[in-house]
C-alpha cells in the first residue's frame, strides 16, 4: 500500500544565485519538523540540493517537489532547459558543461549528479521530449545506506 | 571537541563566539565540499555568495572563514546570521589561517 503523507513544491529560479539553496534548505527544515533521522535529513538535503543548482545553472529553473509516503521520501525536480543530451557522461564524476563564469563562483566540478547518487537509494532522469528534465530522486525509510 | 576563539579574523555577524570544531576544510568546489568535509569542520573558502551557507549547512558545519580579503554578499551574511552559521572575514591566506586553527586542534597533537 502506498499512501502520499506530505506533498510539497518549491520553484527555482534561474541563475539567481541570491536566492539558490533555499528550497533544498526549506526542505532540510520540514524533514527535520517530522523528525526523520539525521543521517537520512542529510542525504535528502544534499539531493534536493544538487538538483536545485543543476535547475538554476543548466536548467533555466523549474520546480522541485517533495514527496513523503510510507516507503520512501520522494524528490522530483522539473525543469524547461535544454535537456541532457548525454546522460551517461553526465553522470561521470568531472564532467561538465559549465562555462567559465560559473566556475569561478564555485560550481562545475562535475560533481553534483555524481553525489545525488550516492545519497540516493533510486536516481531516475529522464528527457522530456518537448525539451527540460525530469530528475526523479528516492530515498527508501527504514533501509540504511 | 576542539575550541577555538578566531580573534584573527572579523566576524560577518554576532560577537565572535568560540567555535567548537573538529578539523578543517579548505576548498573552493562547492560539490567537492559537498561529498568531502565532514560534520564540524571549519570551512575555509574565497566564495562571498549565500551558497556557503547553504552547503555549511547541508554539511553541519562548525563555521565559515572567507579568507584572502573577499566581503560577503549583505545576503550571505543574512543568510548566516539566520541559520545560525558562525561566519568570519579575514584578510589572512588560507595557509596562515590554517596555521592557528591547527594550533587549535588538539587531534593533530596525538596524532603527533
Ligand atoms: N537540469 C539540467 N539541465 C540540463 N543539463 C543538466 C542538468 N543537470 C545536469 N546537467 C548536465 O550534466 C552535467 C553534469 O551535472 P553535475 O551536476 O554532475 O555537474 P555540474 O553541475 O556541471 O557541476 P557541479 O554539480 O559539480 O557544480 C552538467 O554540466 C550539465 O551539462
Ligand atoms: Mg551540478
Amino acid at each position: 500500500m502506498s499512501a502520499t503523507l506530505c506533498k510539497k513544491e518549491f520553484y527555482v529560479q534561474k541563475f539567481d544565485f541570491q536566492h539558490a539553496g533555499k528550497a533544498a534548505s526549506d526542505v532540510r527544515k520540514l524533514l527535520m519538523d517530522y523528525g526523520y533521522e539525521q543521517q537520512l535529513v542529510r542525504r535528502v538535503a544534499i539531493a534536493a540540493y544538487e538538483a536545485e543548482m543543476n535547475m538554476v545553472i543548466h536548467g533555466q529553473g523549474g520546480t522541485l517537489a517533495l514527496e513523503i509516503d510510507f516507503e520512501y521520501i520522494q524528490l522530483v525536480a522539473e525543469d524547461n532547459g535544454p535537456g541532457i543530451p548525454n546522460l551517461q557522461l553526465a553522470m561521470q564524476e568531472g564532467y561538465s558543461t559549465a562555462g567559465d563564469e560559473i566556475r569561478e563562483i564555485g560550481f562545475g566540478a562535475g560533481m553534483g549528479l555524481p553525489n545525488i547518487n550516492r545519497c540516493v537509494d533510486f536516481l531516475g532522469i529522464q528527457n522530456k521530449p518537448q525539451g527540460g528534465t525530469i530528475v526523479t530522486m528516492q530515498v527508501s525509510l527504514g533501509a540504511e545506506k | 571537541m576542539n575550541h577555538i576563539k578566531l580573534s584573527f579574523a572579523e566576524p560577518a555577524w554576532g560577537s565572535g563566539q568560540e567555535i567548537a570544531f573538529q578539523g578543517c576544510i579548505i576548498c573552493d568546489v562547492l560539490s567537492f565540499a559537498i561529498a568531502t568535509a565532514k560534520k564540524d569542520q571549519i570551512w575555509i573558502c574565497h566564495h562571498i555568495h549565500p551558497n556557503i551557507i547553504a552547503v555549511a549547512l547541508l554539511k553541519e558545519l562548525a563555521a565559515v572563514i572567507i579568507v584572502g580579503g573577499g566581503k560577503p554578499d549583505p545576503e550571505t551574511v543574512k543568510r548566516a546570521e539566520e541559520e545560525g552559521i558562525p561566519l568570519f572575514v579575514t584578510g589572512k591566506q588560507a595557509y596562515d589561517v590554517v596555521k592557528v586553527i591547527a594550533a587549535h586542534d588538539l587531534d593533530l597533537a596525538e596524532e603527533g
